[in-house]
């Protein structure tokens, strides 16, 4: 094995600028095999991160009215009040974390000239600071909030132009179906870098939210935080078994949500994977070239090999190592360049604020895209590599060992 | 024991309409340790029977017998099996590989023997000091005159110890005092490892060496010296 090796490595030498032209595209291929799987896993990992830590928690106890396809946010609809039994289920519960109510409507933000549409969240700021980390992204540093204190996403405050203490009035309709308004006072803002919460979402204590919709105790719903070994799983279905009493209420979990974004994620990466399918097969055309371009200059050379009685599994064997290696050489590069790009992607990533803008690019993520990095994906892009490598000589490979001796010993 | 007999070889070509018979009854008996040659004008059939003899052709018709083994209608795979175990070959243009040191060149030889196994760096070495080339085995065929590529050749061919060596023209791209050299090298080695050589020559001087000479003309034996 190792003679062939050598020798498939002294052959590839032969011509030296053609291999290095063979090799490019190899390179080139698998270097962005590996790029676009390290940003596609980051967005996916980032925004799963963003959904959890800023929207969903780790499942949520709603309504059975609620659907996640028409998202409706009428109370009267979905609010629901949680049963004591439920409360200490969740607080004797070993796998839980945390949990918080919200109370969630739509409504209008206006500082009196500009009105904006928004998410109203009304919150208990203490459980909820466990359950997300929303709070952790917080400027100035908010304790606690009273009623009448507001703290907004951070792109609702470059829209309005304004500062802390502002005064701001939000509008919306009443569980009674009557339009009503309540003045605030602005006490800090978040950046999340979740577009969901930075560009429309205002949170106001949860009681001030409970007076203005006249709702009482009804909630929207109950976020819950399971700790870090706790599979969602099993608590789901401990969960079910108490829920069984409680026909009006489900639970819906992270996963639920991220359907769309699993969606995209593998449409994006179904796409991205046929551009780099394309530039491979470009790199495998490139090699079953150069391995025929070989086989012709070097006929004489297999002839002779033949005579001596070289088996046809030998002669072929020597041009398979050929391309593998050409095959193994870009990928190894591209392995290189690929592995280099992720790590920068995972540790800086790249900025698209100014690109995307406003945009929704179906993530939520706004600004820094950051990437993965992951040796097994980096190794299963080189493999993959080398692999084409085989596949593409095997063909001319062929062409070696059907000629007839005597014509190619001339 | 090793004879080879080959037995009313008949060989056709066939170009366009026309079949042209390069090889016409031809039948000689060779026994082992021979050191034979075979002479004749270009067009005489010398090469089309070294390429029956040496396997790598098909007869039209006749027989080729390897003591009792007769050759003829083996598909492929089994003559280069055949080859691979018991015929050498040596080139009028050496036919090295240029990206392998004379010791590779060797010892390609026995990497592509099934059999190979990879305790033959003696085996290399001695073959290559029997042909008086041990002190260049690093070098590239590049780096080697006509007479040492012919050397290491013949060395390629002999070191699996096959029973038969067989020889196109081996001096035709030497000099006279190189070609001297190269055949008493080969025949040194028929002496040294009793092993039969065929070899076709224009060459007076060459013919000089063997102990039988065999004429062609037209495809048919004239005169056995």
């Amino acid at each position: 094995m190792v003679f062939w090796i050598k020798l498939a490595f002294k052959n590839i030498f032969r011509s030296k600028q053609r291999t290095i032209l063979t090799l490019i595209p190899v390179i080139f291929g698998v270097m962005l095999l590996i790029t676009m799987f390290s940003l596609l896993d980051g967005l996916n990992r980032d925004s799963i991160n963003n959904l959890i830590n800023f929207e969903t928690a780790s499942l949520k106890l709603v309504s059975k009215n609620f659907s996640l396809s028409d998202k409706k946010l009428d109370i009267n609809e979905i609010g629901f009040i949680v049963p004591e039994e439920i409360i200490k289920f969740l607080i004797n519960s070993d796998m839980v974390e945390s949990f918080t109510y919200e109370i969630v409507f739509i409504g209008n933000l206006s500082d009196g000239l500009n009105k904006l549409p928004v998410l109203i969240k009304g919150i208990d700021f203490n459980s909820y600071k466990k359950t997300y980390k929303t709070f952790d992204m917080s400027f100035s540093k908010i304790e606690n909030f009273d009623a009448g204190s507001i703290v907004v996403g951070s792109d609702i405050l470059k829209y309005f132009e304004i500062n802390t203490d502002s005064l701001l009035i939000i509008q919306s309709r009443t569980s009674g179906g009557t339009f009503d308004a309540f003045d605030t006072k602005l006490i800090g803002y978040v950046s999340t870098g979740n577009p969901n919460i930075d560009r429309t979402t205002v949170f106001v204590s949860i009681d001030q939210a409970r007076n203005f919709l006249n709702v009482e105790k009804k909630v929207s719903n109950v976020s819950i935080k399971l700790k870090k070994n706790g599979s969602l799983y099993d608590f789901v279905k401990k969960f079910d078994k108490v829920l069984s009493k409680y026909p009006d209420l489900k639970l819906v979990t992270w996963e639920d949500f991220a359907f769309e974004i699993k969606a995209i994620d593998s449409a994006k990466k179904y796409s991205g994977g046929i551009i780099i399918f394309v530039i491979l097969i470009i790199g495998g055309v490139g090699i079953a070239n150069t391995i025929l371009l070989s086989i012709y200059e070097r006929f004489k050379e297999i002839g002779t090999m033949r005579a001596m009685g070289a088996p046809n599994q030998v002669i072929l064997k020597m041009f398979v190592f050929e391309g593998a290696l050409i095959g193994l050489i870009g990928s190894l590069f591209g392995m290189l360049l690929g592995g280099l790009i992720s790590l920068y992607l995972y540790r800086v990533g790249l900025d698209f604020s100014g690109v995307i803008g406003d945009m929704d690019i179906g993530y939520p993520i706004k600004s820094i895209f950051r990437g993965s990095f992951n040796l097994i994906s980096i190794l299963q892009a080189g493999i993959f590599g080398t692999f084409i490598g085989v596949l593409a000589s095997f063909y001319p490979a062929r062409r070696a060992i059907r000629e007839n001796i005597i014509r190619i010993l001339k | 024991m090793q004879d080879i007999k080959v037995e009313n070889i008949v060989k056709d070509y066939k170009v366009g309409d026309v079949v042209v018979r390069a090889l016409n009854s031809v039948s000689l008996e060779i026994k082992k340790g021979s050191f034979i040659s075979i002479a004749g004008p270009s067009g005489s059939g010398k090469t089309t029977l070294l390429n029956i003899i040496g396997c790598l052709d098909q007869p039209t018709s006749g027989n080729l017998y390897f003591d009792k083994e007769n050759v003829v209608g083996y598909d492929d795979n089994k003559l280069t099996y055949f080859r691979n175990q018991n015929i050498g070959f040596i080139f009028q243009d050496f036919n090295l590989i240029p990206v392998l040191t004379v010791y590779e060149n060797v010892e390609f030889s026995l990497a592509i023997n099934p059999k190979f196994n990879r305790n033959h760096k003696k085996l290399v070495e001695e073959i290559l000091d029997m042909v008086g080339i041990l002190d260049l085995k690093n070098r590239f065929p590049k780096e080697l005159s006509g007479g040492q590529k012919q050397r290491v050749a013949i060395a390629r061919a002999l070191v699996k110890k096959p029973i038969l060596v067989l020889a196109d023209e081996p001096t035709a791209n030497l000099d006279s005092e190189n070609a001297k050299n190269v055949m008493e090298i080969m025949r040194k080695m028929n002496r040294d490892l009793n092993t039969t050589f065929i070899f076709s020559t224009h060459d007076k001087l060459v013919m000089d060496y063997a102990d039988d000479v065999i004429f062609l003309r037209d495809g048919r034996i004239v005169e056995k010296v």
